[in-house]
């Protein structure tokens, strides 16, 4: 099963407002791209040289805001009501 | 999985958990199977290394926020660390509700209590076990080194087999010294 017909799956309530932003000068400094492996719903791609990024399929776990070792990631919670909507916990 | 382990090795979790379900013994289990949802969590297991924010002002934090996580490599538990912190904090804001006030000094009850409580002594016991884990001959040396062993001790073709600690200095052989498995015998009784 594809992470992208796995996300088909669940309930978002997208936001207008983004959660997370990327400082995109810093990724084109980036060597490793510790986010295109650390985030479970592919939403860094390594595209033509470089990472761009989609929040819509954020399951909201943090973890591309550890991973990120050049401070490039400003991770905020959805506001209420937003964002991922699980639905069996 | 560890996050560090994720991104050091280049493979994404997502991966990992679709080669685990291809696995035949896996297959098996999971035949007829639907999935209806797909969620990602972090499970912040940092061991108890210095004493958590637990209180501030007008603040008191629980359970994962808190980092009362015990992960022992055999055991990963969160679930009764949440539930008996919840309690303990209820019971402070009780408390500091009763006096009206609800500063860090009165706050502190709940620190008490954990300590008290199972929380913060288990947590206490295992505190050097998240270190001891990310010792990576516990998921590359020692998992062949076992399976190497199993090989040469229920493998029986007509030769002639060797005795328990012959085959287990041949399995070390070129994995790992005796010094080395010392070292991490003895880690893992001071941290286990
Ligand atoms: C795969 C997995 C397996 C596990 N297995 C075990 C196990 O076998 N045994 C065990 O003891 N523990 C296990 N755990 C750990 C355990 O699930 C957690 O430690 C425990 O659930 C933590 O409880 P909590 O209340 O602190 O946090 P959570 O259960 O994470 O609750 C936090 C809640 O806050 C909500 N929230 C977050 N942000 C906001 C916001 N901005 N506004 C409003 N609400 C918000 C979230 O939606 C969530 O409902 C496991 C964890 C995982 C991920
Ligand atoms: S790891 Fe950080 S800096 Fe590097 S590409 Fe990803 S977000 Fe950008
Ligand atoms: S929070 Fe998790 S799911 Fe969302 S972008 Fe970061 S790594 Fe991906």
């Amino acid at each position: 099963m594809k992470v992208e017909e796995k996300l088909a799956l669940n309930k978002f309530e997208i936001d207008r407002e983004v959660h997370i932003t990327i400082d995109e000068s810093k990724c084109q400094e980036c060597k490793l791209n510790q986010c295109v492996y650390a985030c479970p719903a592919d939403c860094y791609v390594f595209r033509d040289q470089h990472v761009t990024f989609s929040y819509e399929g954020c399951l909201e776990c943090g973890s591309c805001r550890i991973a990120c070792d050049q401070g490039a990631i400003r991770w905020v919670n959805p506001r209420g009501g937003f964002g991922i909507c699980y639905q069996y916990g | 999985m560890q996050l560090a382990t994720v991104i050091e090795n280049r493979v994404k979790a997502s991966d990992l958990l679709e080669d685990f379900k291809k696995h035949p013994v896996i297959q098996g289990l999971i035949k007829g199977g639907e999935s209806v949802e797909y969620s990602a969590h972090l499970i912040p297991v940092t061991g108890l290394k210095v004493l958590p924010l637990l209180a501030k002002d007008g603040i008191l934090i629980t359970g994962d926020a808190a980092g009362l996580v015990l992960g022992t490599g055999l055991i990963l538990e969160g679930a009764n660390f949440a539930m008996a912190s919840g309690i303990a904090a209820a019971e402070t804001v009780i408390k500091a509700r009763e006096k009206g006030n609800y500063t860090q000094a009165t706050l502190g009850h709940y620190e008490e209590l954990l300590r008290k409580g199972f929380v913060l002594k288990e947590l206490q016991t295992f505190k050097k076990a998240p270190a001891f884990l990310e010792n990576k001959r516990i998921y590359t040396t020692y998992p062949e080194m076992a399976c190497d062993m199993a090989m040469k001790i229920f493998e029986n073709d007509g030769t002639l087999r060797k005795g328990t600690f012959k085959t287990l200095r041949d399995s070390m052989k070129g994995r790992i010294s005796m010094w080395q498995l010392f070292a991490d015998a003895l880690r893992a009784k001071e941290s286990l």
